[in-house]
């Protein structure tokens, strides 16, 4: 979860105050005396679950992708050997485009939606609520489940179930997941599905804190309700839509699950992402130093794109 | 089955191909795959092993017969205490688990991982306990050679092999016009009877796997048909991009395109595969004997539908059907006791219906009663004459159309056994799925430039 | 959400206009069909499958809605033969141990950071917030290294649950936003309690953790739902499928099972948390928005 810090308190919530700083200096029993001890042993649960499983696989990981290991064998430093050798490989180029593409398509399909669908909840009196649930219901199945039962939807038969949709407008039958045109789009509409009743939740509850004075000034200006919506609406939420598109964007560009679920990565590698290959690497060909590389690799893409991203949308606003 | 046994001039090929484990270096001395030679072995102390592949609950009737054989198995060895797992090889994490030396004690694996395992020391070296557990069947000894290094280690115990070979529906062939007891013997044949049945049926005349390896496995089968191979001897260097491999695929590649006779569905695992083909929506698809299993049992599909046929035969190349198998490995870290133990327990339940007429009885009428597959043809694990002698006890309880295998088994003569790739056989399966997908969703694709372009990225493979 | 409903872009006058009256219910009208369509249809459509023949389902999907046959032998076997069940019942367990690690380690961490404020909290907290801005795709594979065999100690979390709950704990995004809202409160009242005689212990749990009760909620919903939904991880590190939750098992299973049998075994899987969520739809719904302010 790369989340930003630049974050607002809460609404309502007081500004921190300072507070005094323990004195300085004391022997080893003032500090027990003054509970040295009892910081420590609150600190241990924070301190061994970092230091195991976020702090030392960060540093293994960087020392890993210059390093050989098959995990029998002691490692052995091979220098930049990994990352020449994941960069040389013919099917990294393509990774890298599908999941360009599939996360410019998830911000192109995805990302309207739930922000259109919150700004109409958001006037609604008295059934904001059922369509919350409606829209929710969608992510409170699995997502592995939802793969499963949309698999069989994507069926390429003239007899699947969107094949016959179509069919009765005289379209298709597409090939869907079969297909490597169709592939991504078919896979990005599923994953839309499944996320945008969260993301609409979202929205909804910032919606609620927009200031509405603002209309009524508007009002008077003359502005209609679109043109209120567009001008006074969207630019209150500006911040929390532009940290969603950071986190979706951050997001996309790591999607496994649904492109392993569905297709393996195929037809002819057409869905095959980065994570994909990462895995493959570590877990099919065993080739953990490989696989650390990417890693870093895309770990390093990812931090320049927050970085830029950061910097744009700091200049906007 | 009640056939020809001239088979042994393609195991010579199978031998050549054995393991790089004997040229691997060990000297037996310090290898801790092996225990030392002089090292006392209590056979009468009490061990426990785990064994995997228990069938899952999905299966009660399977289940209950290995837990069932597992009872016995432990009244007849009193130290012996088995437990059952339902670990069983998944190459999506199998390496994972070798790594992280998470196997039971006896598990089944393909014959192609063999030579891997036994070079990095991570299943157990045999021949001791085999000589102390008193194996008794009668094992095919090309198959052993298969699974031995130079010095006379055995790495594992062969149980099961299959040749690959067209596996069709006997109804759609007869609505289709086609005689159900002479399946298409050359590659030609096949497509012509593919056009056939889509003509007749609708439904897909000629399928073949793509996803999780098993498309690998079936282009190679192909390639091998055409008389191809797929890497070179010492599994340094893909060999797939030449003559051979191309007749194949622009074979797909018509079918596909040209005659629409492939079907839509280009994303088919073996049990996607096999559910379409019990329903009647697909012709014939190359695949083991084994599949007769989900296809009949599983999936309902009445048993006189199934048919299976010998490997087609691709141009003028000779008849050669891959082969594969299941051999049972032993976790390097049993003690010699439990080595012995799991060698035991192999032999008995693996094995034991091959020797002794009152278990293959009983095991066949448990399953006949069970509403399992009495039972599939394959190639045998055990000596043609030892399986010949099993199909001769069981006769009565047979509940397989045996006769709808006829002309597969009877191939078994004439056909070279082609073993499987060497080294790394499952990830260049992994990379070939890739060229049969392409072939099949991208149409005009340019036969030549997919193989060249696979054939680099298994290059890659084989010299990391 | 509140309940009073304040004005929003459309003013109180412009919902007497017959004309806006008419577009806003139009579209009203429209976008509930929609999300009927969209959200609810699948789920419709799965009960009628899961209660049909595998033949109704592959030939006329949408004929087999309305053929009038029920067949409850699916259900049936998806319980017993896929132990759909069980699988539920691992997942609940990945989830509350995930979520009972989490929130000991987030509630302790921010409490020593916020409150306690050792002199080394400077440099602890910026550690923290480092984990923060690294994805954490780099540690995928150490960290499962670190699973099969933990660095010191050696032991093997393989197989076990720790191997799921504790990587999970380790969200700085969550540890910061706890003590960022245990910043807020006044150190005055323990400052108080502190003089009463309260130790640290006593400070958390009456004067802390009482006024935390929405944060907590926050950090419950966020990693529930992160734990529900995580694939991956619990692949890699849970092989043993009897300990496996219903995301990991459930397509290796669904293979070796015809389509009717799947399709109940995917209803049930479905209509268990549905039903749940539908019991505590409004914690769930104001916990998620509040999360997602937190978030911007």
């Amino acid at each position: 979860m790369t989340a930003t810090v630049s974050a607002a308190p809460p609404a309502g919530a007081a500004a921190p105050r300072a507070r005094p700083r323990p004195p300085r200096r004391g022997t080893l029993r003032t500090w027990v005396a003054r509970g040295g001890l009892t910081k420590i042993a609150f600190a241990l649960p924070l301190v061994f679950v970092f230091g195991y499983f976020a702090w030392w696989p960060i540093i293994d990981g960087v020392a890993m992708s210059m390093q050989r290991t098959n995990l029998v064998d002691p490692p052995e430093f091979v220098g930049w050997s990994n990352f020449s050798y994941v960069l040389s490989d013919p099917l990294l180029p393509k990774a890298i485009g599908n999941t360009l593409l599939f996360a410019v398509l998830a911000l192109l399909i995805g990302f309207p939606a739930p922000l259109l669908l919150a700004t109409f909840m958001a006037e609604l009196r008295g059934t904001r609520r059922l369509y919350s649930v409606l829209a929710y219901l969608p992510v409170i199945i699995p997502p592995v489940v939802a793969v499963l039962l949309w698999k069989f939807f994507y069926s390429p038969e003239p007899t699947g179930l969107f094949n016959t949709v179509l069919g009765w407008f005289g379209a298709g039958p597409f090939g869907w997941l079969n297909s490597a045109g169709t592939v991504l789009p078919a896979i990005v509409v599923e994953a839309t599905w499944a996320y945008f009743g969260s993301t609409t939740i979202i929205y909804l509850a910032a919606l609620t804190a927009v200031r509405r004075e603002l209309y009524e000034a508007a009002e008077i200006d003359g502005a209609g309700i679109l043109r209120r919506t567009w001008h006074v609406t969207l630019p209150q939420i500006r911040g929390v839509v532009l940290v969603m598109a950071l986190l979706q964007i951050i997001n996309t560009m790591q999607v496994f699950t649904e492109p392993f679920v569905f297709t393996g990565g195929g037809p002819n590698n057409a869905s095959t992402t980065i994570l994909l290959m990462i895995y493959d690497y570590a877990f099919i060909e065993g080739d953990y130093g490989a696989a650390t590389a990417l890693s870093v690799l895309l770990a390093l893409f990812l931090g320049v794109v927050s970085a830029v991203y950061f910097a744009a949308t700091r200049r906007l606003s | 089955m009640r056939t020809a046994t001239k088979r042994s001039s393609a195991l010579a090929v199978l031998l050549a191909l054995t393991l790089g484990v004997a040229a691997c270096g060990d000297d037996g001395q310090d290898d801790p795959t092996r225990p030392a030679a002089d090292e006392e072995v209590d056979l009468d102390a009490d061990v426990t092993i785990t064994v995997g592949d228990l069938p899952p609950a999905a299966e009660p009737e399977e289940r209950e017969f290995f837990e069932g054989q597992v009872e016995a198995f432990m009244a007849a060895n009193p130290n012996i205490t088995v437990e059952a797992t339902e670990e069983l090889w998944d190459p999506q994490t199998f390496q994972a688990k070798i790594a992280a030396g998470d196997l039971p004690d006896v598990l089944a694996v393909p014959f192609t991982e063999a030579g891997s395992l036994a070079e990095r020391g991570q299943i157990a070296e045999l021949s001791q306990a085999m000589d102390l557990a008193g194996l008794t069947a009668d094992l095919d000894p090309d198959l052993v050679g298969l699974v031995s290094s130079e010095d006379g280690g055995v790495y594992a115990i062969p149980t099961a092999a299959q040749a690959l070979g067209l596996i069709y529906n006997r109804d759609l062939f007869v609505q289709a016009g086609l005689d159900p007891d002479d399946p298409p013997r050359t590659w030609d044949d096949v497509r012509a009877a593919a056009r056939q049945i889509t003509e007749a049926t609708g439904a897909t005349g000629f399928a073949t796997m793509t996803t999780e390896g098993q498309g690998g496995w079936m282009l190679a089968a192909g390639i091998y048909s055409f008389g191809g191979t797929v890497e070179n001897e010492d599994g340094t260097e893909a060999t797939f991009a030449d003559e051979p491999a191309a007749q194949y695929l622009d074979l797909l590649r018509a079918m596909r395109w040209e005659d629409q006779t492939m079907g839509s569905n280009f994303l088919y695992n073996a049990a996607g595969l096999v559910e379409d083909f019990s329903a009647g929506r697909v012709g014939m698809f190359v695949g083991f004997s084994g599949l007769y299993r989900p296809a009949v049992i599983r999936n309902e599909m009445p048993a006189e539908n199934f048919g299976m046929g010998p490997m087609p035969v691709g141009g003028d190349a000779d008849p050669t059907a891959l082969t594969g198998g299941v051999i049972q490995v032993v976790n390097p870290d049993a003690t010699p006791e439990e080595r012995v133990a799991a060698v035991k327990w192999i032999d008995f339940f693996y094995l034991g219906q091959f020797t002794d007429e009152a278990v293959a009885v009983a095991a066949a009428q448990a399953g006949a009663a069970a509403g399992q597959a009495v039972t599939v043809p394959e190639r045998p694990a055990v000596s043609q004459e030892a399986y010949d002698q099993y199909f001769e006890w069981i006769e009565p309880h047979l509940n397989v159309p045996v006769a709808n295998f006829e002309t597969y088994i009877q191939a078994f003569g004439e056909q070279t056994l082609q073993p499987e790739p060497a080294v790394k056989a499952q990830e260049v399966y992994s990379e070939l799925d890739v060229v049969v997908q392409q072939v099949l969703t991208e149409e005009g694709a340019d036969v030549d430039a997919v193989l060249d372009e696979a054939a680099t990225a298994v290059d890659r493979l084989l010299g990391r | 959400m509140s309940r009073t409903y304040e004005r929003g872009a459309i003013s109180p006058a412009d919902r007497k206009s017959p004309r806006v009256r008419f577009w806003l219910g139009l579209t009203q009208a429209l976008i509930l069909a929609g999300l009927l369509v969209a959200c609810l249809g699948p789920l419709l459509w799965l009960f009628k499958a899961a209660l049909s023949s595998s033949q109704e389902i592959i030939a006329d999907p949408f004929g087999m809605l309305f053929d009038g046959e029920f067949e409850f032998g699916n259900l049936a076997r998806a319980w017993t033969d896929v132990r759909v069940g069980d699988y539920l019942l691992n997942t609940a367990w990945v989830v509350l141990g995930s979520w009972a690690a989490t929130l000991i380690t987030c509630v302790t961490g921010a409490y020593v950071l916020s409150v306690l404020r050792p002199r080394w909290g400077g440099l602890l907290s910026a550690a923290v917030l480092a984990t923060l801005f690294i994805p954490n795709i780099v540690s995928l594979v150490p960290l499962y290294l670190t699973v099969l065999e933990l660095p010191g100690p050696g032991w093997r979390l393989l197989d076990t649950y720790w191997a799921v709950w504790l990587p999970h704990a380790a969200s700085a995004f969550l540890v910061l936003i706890v003590k960022r809202f245990f910043d807020q409160i006044p150190p005055e009242l323990y400052e108080a309690a502190r003089i009463d005689g309260a130790g640290p212990v006593r400070v958390l749990f009456s004067i802390v953790l009482p006024m935390s009760r929405p944060i907590l909620g926050v950090v419950s919903l966020l990693t529930i739902v992160a734990s529900w939904k995580d694939y991956l991880w619990p692949l890699l590190v849970l092989p043993d499928p009897d300990k496996q939750p219903i995301s990991v098992a459930l397509p290796k299973v669904a293979d070796s099972f015809p389509l009717d049998v799947q399709m109940a075994a995917l209803f049930i899987a479905v209509v268990i948390p549905v039903g749940l969520f539908l019991v505590f739809q409004r914690q769930f719904l104001d916990s998620a928005g509040s999360a997602g302010a937190l978030k911007g």
